[in-house]
């Protein structure tokens, strides 16, 4: 009784030790995005979040409010404040003013009145400093740097999952029902594909894609990502089919199904948890891939790829907000089809 | 299980709604994009879009999409697509675009010690006929790292050179000065190490580009060519190397140009060399103790490898005058102002001087005195398969401590076969 109690202590511990192992990094990242800079960047940062703020993720929800023509569009902090002009003209600016600045030309229109004031470098450097603008969150920078990297990701990542399991599970099935000396050498060909590293094929893959004029595009890329998925799905369904016995299908083929019906009622529901199995792998390798994305998107970036840049170029803490973005639906999805994964489904399905 | 579906319909849904809200420059359907894809670049190649790579900052690019890119397009009614794309793959991408003569960048910026790969492959184009639209006022080195063999193939744009930053905190706690010289520098390390317990000075050792110029900098401060590499000098710097780097971070061998940032930020290293891009960052996060200065003196002077950015255009592009327009525009005197004034970024010409103000200013006066002192690494043809011999020689001599001047040797006559072919 004490060792069985003694050995059920022992797997809780277990579990939640690799389930803290699991779930630590995931916490580490949600802290620096909501912690800030100066409790973060020590030497020995503390473990739980001591001072929250929400300043990260804000910096990558909204952007500045902008003019049809790219412009900020600035305020006066405070309710005046004077400039003055090349000529030596002193303008009253209101907290009521909305203007713009051509920090290149060095003059700000208004855009409430058609006026112009051309300042000097000084004067221009000097009315930055107290400038304020509006945030919203659908600006078209938000909409380029998140939106559309997660609108790409996502549309990507489901269409491949999609278009790999239906033409996975049908060939799985097949080379399953082979003679099993031809289905080994089937599998063991598909495997040979995965054997060259992706940023190998990457290139030509770009140079023909690029000629096809498939950059830039989800399809040219979901293509791509097929590429090292199917036979990885496969190899997983071959498997997944090989464990039904064939004496199921039967039995419903002599009940009047034909093979179709049999293999649609029959077969494949009892496949779901490898097809669930092999539908969260591939999801989450799209999901996350980088060569592909990397060479084939130019304008719409995926969201690993918008990541990579504001990792390299930017701070760490936007990246951990834009990552924990990439990190929630990995989450939710893979916790709606681990539901699927249901062990003991052919127990009792072929009596002796 | 229905509600966990709907909240998945429901989710995708509105990550849809939010892609559909872009630019027509992304299709909502796979379909649609691919039939649009080619009448898309012919309807852009009608209204002069030019599609322009640089691999920059946040703070830089909001200088960029705000003010320049805005002020181009007033200025010319070209209009101006930017794109972020880092130095190594940009090379990637060029290769595969020019090889199928599809492009999708009519412009970019790349690091002037980036540029062998796309000479050798031959993937830009030549731009000798413009050399006279070069201003007399950019630097005249900048003009040389953008020359291969009498062909100028790229334009000047944005001079560069990396500056010591340090944790004036920490040094002060030790009672310590920056180093500026090599037995001071040599005398902080072991300091650093003794009170420590482990090595806070770091140097980029990480056998890459990095690692290279770094080595360029010891030798041409101790007076020797890195193109001979077993002269005095040289012998010099390895020795000297050899010597320092018991007591470096042991974050040298991973420090590159985006890391080494990270390790003064996180308090793990207290001194080392970088580019200057990160400065903004450092000021928000409120590490105003990371200081900066132009860096250290050998025996013989102080140098530091010229650094920066070119402007190339892919080769067979199709925009080559709206490229060089906003190329010049880079160039002009007003743009580069701005680029001093609100980036602290060096000039390209000696005639544009932006007002440095606030928390930038010293930033900007230790990359002034460094570039006073910067010189190119040199466009040789055959760097490509150079740079393995100056990383395994410090491989060979720095980190395993081999005899200097005989591993110098071997990597001399390895440099003179190259030099022959």
């Amino acid at each position: 009784m004490n060792r069985k109690r003694f050995q059920t202590w022992g797997i809780y511990a277990t579990l939640i030790l690799f389930a803290t192992a699991m779930i630590s990094p995931v916490y580490i990242l949600l802290k620096v995005s909501i912690s800030a800079p100066e409790e973060v960047n020590t030497a020995h940062p503390t473990f739980l979040v001591q001072d929250a703020t929400f300043d990260h993720w804000m910096d990558i929800l909204t952007t500045e409010k902008k003019t049809d023509t790219g412009l900020m569009i600035y305020r006066i902090e405070g309710d005046t404040y004077t400039v003055e002009d090349v000529d030596g003209n002193e303008h009253t600016l209101t907290s009521s003013n909305q203007f713009t600045i051509n920090g290149v030309f060095k003059k700000i229109s208004f855009l409430d009145e058609n006026k112009e004031i051309n300042l000097d470098r000084d004067g221009l450097q000097d009315l930055r400093d107290h400038l304020t603008t509006k945030k919203t969150f659908f600006g078209q920078k938000v909409i380029d740097n998140l939106y559309q990297p997660l609108g790409k990701s996502f549309i990507v990542a489901t269409v491949t999952t999609i278009v790999a399991i239906f033409i996975c599970a049908p060939a799985a099935y097949v080379i399953s029902r082979l003679p099993s000396y031809i289905g080994y050498i089937v599998v063991l060909s598909l495997l040979v594909t995965r054997m060259f590293p992706d940023v190998g094929i990457a290139l030509p893959v770009a140079t023909r894609f690029l000629s096809w004029g498939m950059t830039d595009t989800s399809f040219g890329l979901i293509l791509a990502h097929l590429i090292p998925n199917l036979p990885f799905l496969a190899w997983i369904l071959v498997g997944t089919f090989a464990t039904i016995p064939k004496d199921l299908e039967q039995s419903a083929m002599i009940d009047g199904a034909n093979r179709i019906t049999a293999l649609a009622r029959v077969v494949f529901p009892i496949a779901i948890p490898g097809i669930a199995v092999g539908s969260i792998f591939v999801w989450l390798n799209s999901w996350n891939e980088f060569i592909y994305a990397r060479y084939l998107s130019t304008e719409v970036a995926t969201l690993p790829l918008r990541i990579f840049e504001v990792i390299t170029r930017g701070s760490i803490f936007p990246a951990a907000a834009c990552s924990m973005i990439l990190t929630i639906p990995v989450i939710i999805i893979t916790f709606v089809l681990q539901r699927y994964m249901k062990s003991g489904m052919l127990s009792g399905a072929v009596k002796g | 299980m229905k509600k966990s579906m709907k909240l998945i319909f429901a989710a995708m849904l509105s990550i849809l709604l939010l892609a559909a809200c872009s630019s027509n420059q992304s299709s909502s359907s796979n379909s649609n994009e691919e039939s649009s894809n080619n009448s898309e670049e012919t309807k852009e190649d009608q209204s002069g879009t030019l599609r322009v790579a640089f691999g920059m900052g946040e703070s830089e690019w909001k200088v960029f999409e705000n003010e320049i890119i805005p002020a181009f397009e007033q200025e010319t009614g070209i209009k101006v697509s930017p794109i972020a794309i880092e130095s190594d793959n940009l090379i990637n991408k060029l290769t595969a675009e020019v090889d199928s003569g599809n492009f999708s960048v009519d412009m970019f910026a790349q690091d002037v010690n980036n540029l062998s790969a796309l000479v050798d492959r031959d993937l830009v184009e030549d731009l000798s006929d413009y050399k006279s639209e070069i201003p007399d006022s950019v630097i005249s080195g900048m003009v040389d790292v953008s020359t291969f063999e009498d062909q100028l193939l790229f334009m000047p744009y944005r001079p560069n050179v990396e500056i010591a930053f340090y944790n004036q905190k920490k040094f002060d706690k030790y009672g310590m000065k920056p180093p500026e010289n090599w037995d001071e520098l040599l005398e902080t390390a072991k300091t650093f190490k003794e009170e420590e317990g482990q090595g806070r000075v770091a140097m980029k050792a990480n056998l890459g580009g990095d690692n290279v110029l770094h080595m360029f900098d010891f030798i041409r401060q101790a007076g020797g060519d890195p193109y001979v590499l077993n002269d005095e000098g040289s012998i010099k710097a390895f020795t000297f190397m050899q010597e320092l780097y018991p007591y470096l971070a042991e974050q040298s061998s991973k420090a590159t140009w985006d890391t080494m940032n990270q390790y003064l930020e996180k308090d793990s290293v207290y001194l080392g060399q970088n580019w200057p891009f990160y400065i903004p960052q450092f000021h928000e996060h409120g590490k105003d103790e990371i200081k900066a200065y132009s860096g250290w003196s050998g025996p013989e002077k102080e140098a530091h490898t010229l650094g920066g950015e070119v402007i190339g255009i892919p080769k067979g592009s199709k925009k080559v005058d709206e490229a060089m327009q906003f190329a010049q525009f880079l160039m002009s005197k007003e743009v580069q102002e701005l680029l001093v004034s609100e980036l602290a970024w060096p000039s390209v010409r000696s005639d544009a001087y932006g007002s440095v103000q606030g928390y930038q200013k010293p930033y900007f006066e230790a990359i002034k005195n460094a570039l006073e002192h910067a010189e190119p690494r040199g466009n040789v043809p055959y760097w490509g398969d150079a740079e393995s011999i100056y990383t395994e020689a410090f491989q060979k001599i720095v980190v395993e401590g081999g005899d200097v001047e005989e591993n110098l040797n071997t990597a001399a006559e390895q440099l003179q076969k190259l030099q022959n072919q």
